[in-house]
């Protein structure tokens, strides 16, 4: 599975390589042209003779981790992170550099701690990861300062129709991006495939420049919080109730007149959606919807419950809705008027 | 012996405190092949290998228990709610994977409220066990066809190898004890030793030593050997709570642990070149050692331990070679009792 491939191997900001190779032999043969910019974005272009509308398909390749930021005596490493959530760390088991050397954050025995340490949040800045090597010189044979550290997490479908994986955020949008390419599809169309999306889409800063597309659809997985003891107002998204529109994040606001479009086609075929209730986050569409004269986006994304974590978790009808939903808005008359 | 192997193989099986039952099983299929091999009406696992007479009785004890957890409710949507079974420390499991023993097994996920919808000051706090729900990806409704109140939950992590000759995984605290006990059983495979053997996997260590109590009770050692993890030294430890890893097992000494025992245990090491720690511990209770000592008119006993590193959680660390240096301080001491059998050298008899 498509997906499984691409969760599987990791793609730190900056280090999206192994990521980029299996979209590459993903789309070889299927695309017209594939090229890499000298920022790290794969480019690809599809029916590229094709006059009329010029769609721009976006995902990030790029997944949130941790950072090699110094070696202890001990032998441990000292790291930083992007974003993600320090409570989390505790107890995890985590791959490090590109030789994907396992280590794990261990923290004090709980028959040692103090009823203050029992009180209180492990700080990220006392934790250390341990590769089993006893001294400084031993573990700087394995790894680099600068390195970076991925979550190891296997894919796994569970539940009624669950996926559990690491990177959800943003390999779902690249899965759809590939398979939606795949398919016959009128438009000439540009598949971007994004670096550094997690470190303040800088990625997209360099795609955007010198794209001229009438249209940009982005592709994420986005924040779903509908779980047990939050209030449904905080949800944002809810999983399995359809892929979902943007309507505004702290990166842009999206064009009204093609949600509008989109929508109506996701009506007229009985295709689930909702919407992204908030305003907070950011995507890439932040670059594309004020590039040159500015390029019109659609925002669309796979929930993913605890997004930025070893265990994302996704509904596949809502992966299958989404690639369902941008292929029949493609072959709508919607663009076309 | 391949000890990786064998942890894997217990790790593989599910093994709660008061639910060993699948691991009794897998244990009892290896140690049949050395000793007589059965399950006491507690749950404890005892394989008895009988000595050539004149030695004394001795019991070595690993308990074979893990902690871990119980679903307290079904809510909404497919979430479960849970409580702890031993001691689980609550700011390490969040984003951890999860079995329910349920009519089936279900998978899960600790899961936890994004931080941009928790306020500042909550995210200073540790989230509390009732606060947290296990994501099981099922409907209410299917999900009460599969589980119920009172079913088993247990960490999934499978065990994996780090530099150094280290592992990780998660109940290695005592999967690891059990496998120095039966590296020390196969060592002894085709030796004639004139001590009496009970080796007891126990049952409930991790709630409070219960196993431990029934089995000295009915097997009425001279001589008990508990056989546990120790703190493994990691930043934040100092020298005087914990042992390194690598650098052999533990020998407890303190106002508990029989000083004629743990003397000669360090003779044995010495003269076999076995590498071993001393793990000074003026007072304790947390092992199955705390029964035994007390148990029938009092036991000539003593712990011996590996050091762990992150003890109870899914990422604790053990060195393979401490698990066997203690089969070995194990079975050479055993081996050491030949001919110890009247005068000053026999210190369990009165």
């Amino acid at each position: 599975m498509l997906l499984e491939k691409l969760t599987s191997a990791c793609g730190l900001p900056g280090f999206e390589d192994e990521v980029r190779d299996i979209i590459k032999a993903e789309l070889e043969g299927i695309v017209d042209s594939i090229k890499v910019d000298r920022i790290g974005n794969l480019i690809v272009t599809k029916n590229s003779q094709a006059s009329g509308t010029h769609i721009a398909l976006s995902a990030h390749m790029d997944e949130v981790g941790l950072c090699v930021k110094s070696i202890n005596a001990d032998g441990t490493i000292k790291f930083v992170s992007w974003g993600v959530d320090q409570r989390l760390l505790p107890s995890m088991r985590l791959l490090v550099g590109e030789k994907k050397i396992p280590g794990v954050i261990g923290t004090k025995p709980i028959h040692l701690q103090s009823e203050a340490d029992r009180g209180s949040v492990y700080d990220i800045n006392s934790m250390f990861i341990d590769i089993g090597c006893n001294k400084k010189e031993e573990t700087e044979k394995h790894v680099s300062l600068g390195d970076f550290i991925a979550f190891e997490s296997k894919f796994t479908e569970f539940g009624e129709s669950k996926i559990k994986a690491k990177a959800l955020d943003d390999r779902v949008g690249c899965a759809a991006i590939i398979e939606i390419l795949k398919m016959d599809l009128p438009y000439k169309m540009t598949g971007i495939f994004c670096v550094q999306e997690e470190v303040g889409l800088r990625g997209s800063a360099v795609a955007a420049k010198g794209l001229h597309a009438d249209l940009v659809i982005n592709f994420e997985g986005t924040i779903c919080a509908d779980t047990e003891g939050v209030p449904v107002h905080e949800h944002v998204t809810t999983s399995g109730a359809g892929p979902c529109l943007s309507l505004m994040d702290r990166s842009s606001i999206y064009n009204k007149k093609y949600i509008e479009s989109i929508v109506a086609v996701a009506e007229k075929n009985k295709i689930p959606y909702q919407y992204r209730r908030t305003a907070m986050g950011g995507t890439d569409a932040g670059s594309y919807h004020t590039a040159g004269a500015g390029i019109p986006c659609i925002g669309i994304a796979v929930p993913c419950r605890y997004i930025h974590s070893p265990v994302s978790v996704m509904d596949k009808n809502d992966y299958e809705n989404l690639v369902k939903l941008v292929a029949q808005y493609l072959k709508s008359e919607a663009l076309t008027k | 012996m391949d000890i990786k192997e064998f942890l894997k193989e217990v790790n593989a099986v599910p093994h709660v405190s008061g639910y060993e039952n699948e691991l009794t099983d897998v244990l009892t299929s290896k140690f049949s092949k050395y000793a007589e091999v059965s399950v006491d009406k507690f749950g404890n696992l005892v394989a008895h290998k009988k000595g050539t007479g004149n030695g004394p009785k001795v019991m070595l004890c690993a308990h074979m228990d893990e902690i871990g957890m119980m679903v307290s409710a079904l809510c909404e949507n497919g979430f479960v709610k849970f409580t702890n079974i031993g001691g689980i420390d609550k700011r390490n499991i969040l984003a951890q994977e999860v079995t329910i023993h349920g009519r089936e097994k279900v998978f899960g996920v600790i899961g936890i409220k994004p931080p941009h919808l928790t306020s500042s000051a909550d995210m200073k706090k540790p989230v509390s066990f009732y606060d947290m729900a296990i994501d099981t990806g099922y409907s209410q409704e299917k999900l009460e066809k599969l589980v119920r109140p009172g079913d088993i939950i247990t960490f999934n992590q499978d065990i994996a190898e780090l530099k150094g000759g280290k592992i990780t995984g998660k109940a290695l605290d005592n999967s690891v004890g059990v496998a120095a006990m039966y590296c020390a059983m196969k060592n002894l495979a085709h030796y004639n030793h004139n001590a009496d053997i009970y080796f007891v996997a126990s049952a409930q260590e991790e709630v409070g030593l219960r196993g431990a109590k029934t089995a000295t009770y009915n097997i009425k050692p001279d001589i008990g050997i508990a056989i546990d993890v120790t703190f493994g030294r990691a930043s934040g430890l100092g020298e005087h709570e914990s042992s390194e890893l690598g650098k052999g097992p533990s020998i407890a000494v303190g106002p508990g642990q029989t000083r004629k025992l743990f003397n000669a245990l360090k003779k044995v090491a010495g003269n076999n070149n076995i590498p071993y720690q001393v793990d000074v511990i003026a007072q304790g209770g947390g092992a199955d050692f705390y029964e035994i000592q007390i148990g029938e008119g009092g036991v000539i006993s003593i712990l011996l331990s590996i050091p762990l590193k992150y003890m109870h959680s899914t990422v604790e660390t053990a060195a393979i070679s401490d698990i066997e240096n203690c089969g070995k301080l194990i079975s050479d001491y055993i081996i050491s009792l030949q001919g110890a059998e009247e005068g000053e050298e026999c210190y369990w008899k009165n």
